[in-house]
Order: structure tokens, then sequence, then C-alpha cells
């Protein structure tokens, strides 16, 4: 096991190659409403509302760009007397606002299905270095959450768990790679991905522990007099507790990859501001003050992906009966 | 009376609300943060060996601190401006 996991060693090296090359397309990250002032400086609306602060600093995306380019050229075409082409592509961007997630989380999903799918094969002797890093990723997940749920549960569990973690980690990561958009920064998808958990942990809660026992389990497990007068309580609260649980998931996912695209925005704006000092003056491109701030979604990214597949598990083991005896279980596990 | 010149007065007065509360939030949290964090890193250095369990349930209790503040960060996104 030792000499898989050891197949493909993660260098920081990569990673910093990998940041320069992100600091380098960095400037391409830009306001979107300032390329947009920019582009029409007649749109004066548009620059007050921007100089209001009714406009959220976005990052710059491809559908902007091409949205953009496509109302300039039916534009020029509407001047010059020809049929406009992409009117109908543009009335289904303007009214379909949530089809970009789509996209870029269906990318995510695809290229991760296809990389998983070369890298699965049930070789024991010769796995080449995608087949070594793919289990050593999945390897690393299952000790995680071994270590947190207990073997038995992990067995069930880390195929839930475990991709809700790796997707939720290209989600966030997407955002800081130039004209791509996190799908996580939007509450739709975090909203999804919460309540899918809170579809399975009441699934299995009642599964588990059947109708009663779930009901018994959420009123506390009273044993004495005591219990059972406070047991009607305690179920309120409990239910409360469990519809509360999905919407502080998908606000803290939310909140989190949002904020962190806000910052990039503004400083991608501050950036394009400030090169205008150099007479330089370009839709996109700008001095890269966001860079900093690259390691610091690297961060959150990471966090967050890991906080919300952690409390995921976490809720699935509560809603399991007895789980005090799982921690037992968890002492006898030998650290690696 | 609700005046135009009086919702806008009170705009203004939620533009100035805006970024004191998420302070006052932000140190909230900070200072539970402070705590927790210190608390697990005493843990660590007197059970050097369950380091990792420790880092785990410090994680979670983190994530929980820090919602407050990204609560107080979203309601700010929520709210009409």
């Amino acid at each position: 096991m030792n000499s898989v996991s050891g197949v493909v060693r993660f260098r920081s090296v990569h990673l910093m190659l990998a940041l320069l090359a992100l600091c380098a397309l960095a400037p391409l990250q830009a306001h979107a409403a300032q390329s947009d002032v920019e582009a029409h400086p007649q749109n004066v609306q548009r620059e007050k509302e921007v100089e209001k602060g009714q406009e959220q600093p976005e990052l710059v995306n491809i559908f902007m760009v091409a949205e953009k380019h496509m109302a300039a050229a039916d534009e020029r075409a509407r001047e010059e007397g020809r049929e406009p082409k992409y009117e109908r592509v543009l009335s289904f961007m303007e009214h379909h606002a949530q089809w970009e997630n789509v996209f870029f989380t269906y990318l995510i999903v695809i290229v991760t299905w296809i990389f998983l799918a070369i890298g699965y094969k049930r070789r024991v002797r010769n796995a080449d270095k995608l087949q070594g890093g793919i289990e050593s990723i999945i390897e690393g997940l299952y000790n995680f959450f071994r270590d947190v749920m207990g073997p038995e549960n992990a067995r069930t569990f880390v195929p839930l768990v475990g991709s809700l973690f790796l997707f939720i980690f290209l989600n966030n990561i997407i955002g800081i790679v130039p004209l791509m958009k996190s799908p996580s920064a939007t509450p739709i998808t975090t909203f999804a991905l919460s309540i899918t958990v809170f579809l399975v942990v009441q699934v299995v809660g009642f599964m588990r522990n059947g109708i009663w026992g779930r009901i018994f389990h959420l009123m506390g497990s009273p044993q004495d007099a005591t219990g059972w007068v406070f047991a009607p309580l305690l179920f309120v609260l409990e239910v409360i507790g469990e519809f509360v649980k999905p919407v502080s998931l998908a606000l803290r996912l939310f909140g989190n990859i949002f904020g962190e695209d806000i910052l990039l925005g503004s400083f991608a704006f501050m950036g394009m501001l400030l090169i205008t000092a150099f007479g330089i003056k370009h839709p996109y491109f700008g001095v890269p003050l966001q860079f900093p701030f690259l390691f610091l979604a690297l961060l959150t990214s990471i966090i967050q992906s890991l906080v919300f597949s952690l409390l995921a598990s976490i809720y699935i083991l509560l809603a399991l009966p007895h789980h005090e005896e799982h921690s037992e279980e968890v002492h006898s596990v030998p650290q690696q | 009376m609700a005046t135009p010149e009086a919702g806008q007065a009170a705009l203004n007065l939620l533009h100035l609300a805006y970024p004191i509360g998420l302070g006052l939030a932000a140190l909230g949290s900070g200072m539970g943060l402070g705590r927790a964090v210190s608390g697990a890193m005493e843990a660590m250095g007197r059970q050097p060996e369950a380091a990792g369990k420790i880092q785990t349930a410090m994680i979670i209790g983190c994530a929980f601190i820090e919602a407050l503040t990204i609560y107080a960060l979203v309601s700010i996104f929520l709210i009409p401006k």
C-alpha cells in the first residue's frame, strides 16, 4: 500500500509551477462590469450602477466574453442593415441565468470521470503514475473518513462523502482558473449538494433505526421520567435542527466561495484601474494585484470542501444507531 | 412618514451599518477561533500522537464558529442596496 502512494509524490515544486502559470494568466481575470463600460462608453447607466455599487465585482468568465462579442457583432450587423445572427443565443443566455453553472459543473464531472475511467484498472503490479495518483487520493480519503466514522461506516459512506469532497474541491478551485467560474459560488449549487446530504441522512436514519427508533432517537433517547418530560421539547428542537443543518452547510460553502471570488474580482478591478495610470487601456488586462489572494483562495477551497464533506459524514454518523460505540472502534484503529 | 428622503437616509445608515456589523461578527468569531485553536494546540503539544484526531475536531469546531461570520457576510449580499 505504501508503494502505491509512493508512486506519485506530491511535490511543492509542482504547486509553485502551477501558481506561476496562473500568475502569468492572472490579468485575464477582470471585472465584468468594467469591461462592459470600456467596450460601450455610451453605456452611462451601467457606469452609474457600477459607481453606486449596484454591480457586484465579478470575475469574468468565458461566456461573458462570448456574450459581449456576440452582442457587439449583432449591433454592427443592425447598423449595416444585415440580419443579426446571434439574437436567439443572446436571449437564451439572458433568460437562463444559471446555465453557466450547469456547463462548468458538467465540465468538472466529465473531466473527473474521464480521469477516473482511464486510471481505474485492477492492476496490482506495474501501476502507472495515473493509477497510483488516483489510488493514493482515494486511499487518503478513505483513511481520513475511517478515522472519523470507523471502518464499517467508512466502507459504506466514503463513496458518497469522498466524491462530495472531490466534486466540491474541483468546483471551488475552477474559479481560480482564468475564464472559468466556480459553480459553488451560487446558492443553487450548494443547496443542491446540501439537500442531497439531507436526504441521505434522513433515508439512512429511517432505514437503520426504523421509524419508531428514529423518532425515539430524535426525542433524545429518554430513559427515565425526566427524559420523557423533556422529550417533546427535544423532539421539536431536533427536528428543527435537522432542517437547519442543510441550510447552514449550503450557506457556509456559498458565502466562502462567493466572498473569495468577490475578493479576487475587486482586486483584479483595482489592478485594471492601476494599469490605466501607465497609459494602457484594455478591457481584460491589468496589474495582477489579486495574485497574493490566489493562495488564500487555494486554502479556502481546500478547507471548505474538507469541512463540507466532514460535516456531511458527521451528520450521517449522528443519524446512525448507537453512534457512541464507533468512537470506541476508532480508538482501536492503529494510527498510520 | 416614509418620504423618499427618509428612505435614502435609512439606506445611508444601512450602508454605515453593514461594515460595522460584519466587523463585530468577525471580532467575535476571531476571539472564538483563537480560543479553539489555542486549546487544540495545547492538546497537540501534550499528546502529539493524537494530533490527527484533535485536528479533525478542531476543523469541525472552527467551521461552526466561522459560519457565523459567513452568515453576516451573506446577509450583506442579500439585503437590498
